[in-house]
């Protein structure tokens, strides 16, 4: 059976969030990164993968509004697939590739601001897992984004 | 002693006799030499003028002119040539005028004159014992009167050395008379010591003047026995007052000398008793420090040395097995890094897959890496898990060692400590036991004293009787003695009348 859909699980802090992996370019490790100045605190800078600039974004501080710790070689970078955005994030670890079947995927049951940032929720492994909708999430205004409760959403 | 002593009284005698024909030879022949002393002597000083000295041969005295001064002397005139060469004196200037009569001299000799000086005697009648002396500066003149010599010296030795001879006689008379029946010191013996009267009792054949001797003798020892009767009798009336508490002191000895015998006895026994179980002590003591404590402490020993000595044969051991859990731990970690690489791979081949361009059949292949590595992913994780479990069990274990090591360190330190206490107590019961075996001795030597101390009872209690038996017998010789006393002492009351009435 051909699979529908396939969700990217990464770990942001101690919660497990989803994403389409078709909005997903790469993943890879992160080695170095070059801080910009007067950028919000969630971009982290700038960093450099086989010759291409990407703004890198932190996750944990966008989602959970905490300030990760960049652990160079632990932490993994995941590059959209946005030519324009041209953005990547910082998360903590990528856990595997879920493969959905038509039906699976469920609209989220809390309402409220930065819904439109998630595709919704599936059950995963006896728990309801959040996906993020990538473009939609780095297609907010860069003030909002820092401002939006994600967190409700996250169990 | 009396064999000899006839001959030492005959070579006294012999002496005797000898020194006296000596003596009066030689003032025999004084006399016949003329030899004089000096009776008179006087000495004129003069500071220059002309002394004239006359002697007057009728009335023999000397008339000394001095300055305007005359002095009379009395001169017994001769000066032999042999007295002037004696003195050191020249006869020049000196007069010597013989004298029939013989006997006396007078002698005129020039002294102390001062240096310069010049005398000179010359004569000045031939008829008179006259000479004069000038001399210049001060001078004094000596004149010494001799007396002629005298034969009385000689006559007096005579006589004495006569008296010796006859005393020397008599009593080599006594003693021929008396050969073979008393020797001298026989004879002194019975008269003075064993108060024999027999021999002083006058005898036909005592030589002249015996008689006289044993009477002086008898009244000698008369007044001895006056002197010893007082005497003994003082000595009874004290020896009689001395008896009675003496043998009553004797009796009370004698009965508390019997209960001193029997504590030595006691005490003898209980010496005896100390000695043997200070002795047997002594050996309990021994065996306890010695055998059974060195065994213990050997064991404790063996006991606690053992894990000492192979730890670090354990340490080695521990250090290789934490290597090779550190080697095994960076492999992991290694294979961990690869199965990281091989998820991201796969994610990334995952992703290539569903793009647009990819082959769907990759996909699969993908799927399959992701699953691999997962699957290694989890086998690492879990070996990690067990290879941390394993690192933290030989900490724990080194831990343990490591406290183990150091409470048998403690232990052994606690050993060491035991074994010079040991050392002390081992010590401590030699010292303890010399000291008992020098009790043991002093035990012995005290028994051996008591038994020294109750010889010396036993000798004194025989002495104390024989003191008894003494006291007895004084007691009654004195009361033998006392009708004696009692005579003797009328007899001198007798005596004393009959005497004042002489």
């Amino acid at each position: 059976m051909l699979s529908q859909l396939e969700i990217l699980s990464v770990r942001v802090g101690p919660y497990i969030v989803g994403m389409n992996l078709r909005e997903v370019r790469e993943v890879s490790r992160f080695t170095a990164l070059h801080p910009l100045p007067k950028v919000p605190p969630f971009v982290l800078g700038m960093v450099n993968l086989r010759g291409e600039i990407w703004t890198l974004l932190d996750m944990k501080r966008i989602l959970l509004k905490e300030p990760s710790s960049v652990r160079s070689g632990e932490d993994k970078l995941l590059v959209t697939r946005y030519p324009s955005k041209r953005v990547a994030f910082l998360v903590e670890e990528i856990l595997d590739i879920l493969e959905l079947g038509a039906g699976e995927l469920k609209p989220l049951r809390k309402e409220g601001p930065g819904r439109e940032a998630f595709l919704g929720e599936i059950y995963y492994r006896n728990r309801i897992l959040p996906v993020l909708n990538l473009g939609g999430l780095i297609s907010q205004d860069m003030e909002n984004l820092a401002k939006i409760p994600f967190q409700d959403f996250l169990e | 002693m009396e064999r000899y002593a006839r001959k030492i009284l005959l070579l006294t005698l012999a002496f005797a006799f000898l020194f006296l024909a000596a003596t009066l030879s030689l003032s025999f022949w004084v006399y016949w030499k003329g030899f004089s002393h000096v009776q008179w002597r006087d000495r004129i000083r003069s500071s220059g003028e002309r002394i004239t000295v006359l002697f007057s041969q009728g009335d023999i005295d000397a008339l000394v002119h001095h300055g305007g001064d005359t002095t009379k002397l009395d001169v017994l005139e001769k000066l032999t040539v042999y007295e002037c060469r004696r003195l050191g004196l020249s006869r020049q200037g000196i007069s010597v005028v013989e004298k029939k009569r013989g006997g006396g001299y007078v002698r005129v000799y020039q002294a102390g004159m001062a240096p310069g000086a010049k005398g000179e005697f010359q004569p000045t009648s031939s008829k008179h014992l006259s000479f004069s002396f000038s001399g210049q500066g001060p001078y004094s003149l000596w004149i010494e009167r001799g007396s002629p010599p005298s034969l009385y010296p000689a006559l007096f030795n005579f006589f004495l050395l006569l008296t010796i001879l006859l005393i020397s006689l008599s009593l080599g008379l006594a003693f021929w008379i008396n050969k073979g029946r008393y020797a001298p010191f026989t004879l002194w013996d019975r008269f003075f010591q064993e108060k024999d009267f027999s021999l002083m009792a006058p005898s036909s054949k005592d030589p002249p003047g015996f008689d006289v001797a044993k009477g002086v003798l008898r009244d000698y020892r008369q007044l001895l026995d006056v002197l010893c009767q007082n005497r003994l009798i003082n000595g009874e009336e004290r020896a009689g007052e001395l008896m009675v508490p003496l043998q009553s002191s004797i009796l009370k000895v004698k009965e508390n000398q019997g209960k001193v015998k029997q504590g030595l006895e006691e005490i003898r026994f209980f010496s005896q008793k100390i000695a043997s179980i200070e002795e047997e002590t002594g050996k309990r003591l021994k065996e306890i420090s010695y055998a059974e404590e060195k065994a213990k402490f050997a064991s404790l020993r063996e006991i606690l040395e053992a894990p000492i000595s192979r730890k670090a044969e354990w340490d080695g051991l521990l250090k290789k097995m934490r290597t090779t859990l550190e080697e095994s731990m960076a492999n992991l970690h290694l294979v961990e890094e690869v199965a990281e690489e091989s998820h991201l791979l796969s994610i990334n081949a995952s992703i290539e897959a569903i793009s647009e361009e990819g082959n769907k059949r990759f996909s699969v292949v993908a799927s399959e890496i992701r699953r691999l590595a997962g699957e290694v992913k989890e086998a690492v994780q879990k070996n990690q898990g067990l290879l941390e479990e394993l690192r933290h069990l030989f900490d724990n274990h080194g831990q343990l060692y490591n406290k183990l090591t150091l409470n048998l360190e403690d232990g052994r330190s606690q050993g060491v400590k035991l074994q010079e206490e040991m050392k002390k107590r081992n010590a401590f019961s030699d010292e303890v036991e010399a000291n008992l075996q020098e009790n043991i001795l002093l035990s012995k030597k005290e028994e051996k004293s008591v038994c020294r101390l109750l010889e010396l009872y036993d000798m004194e209690f025989a002495f104390l009787q024989d003191l008894e038996k003494k006291t007895d017998e004084v007691r009654l010789f004195f009361e033998r003695l006392q009708p004696s006393l009692s005579a003797v002492q009328n007899i001198l009351k007798q005596g004393g009348q009959s005497h004042e009435e002489k």
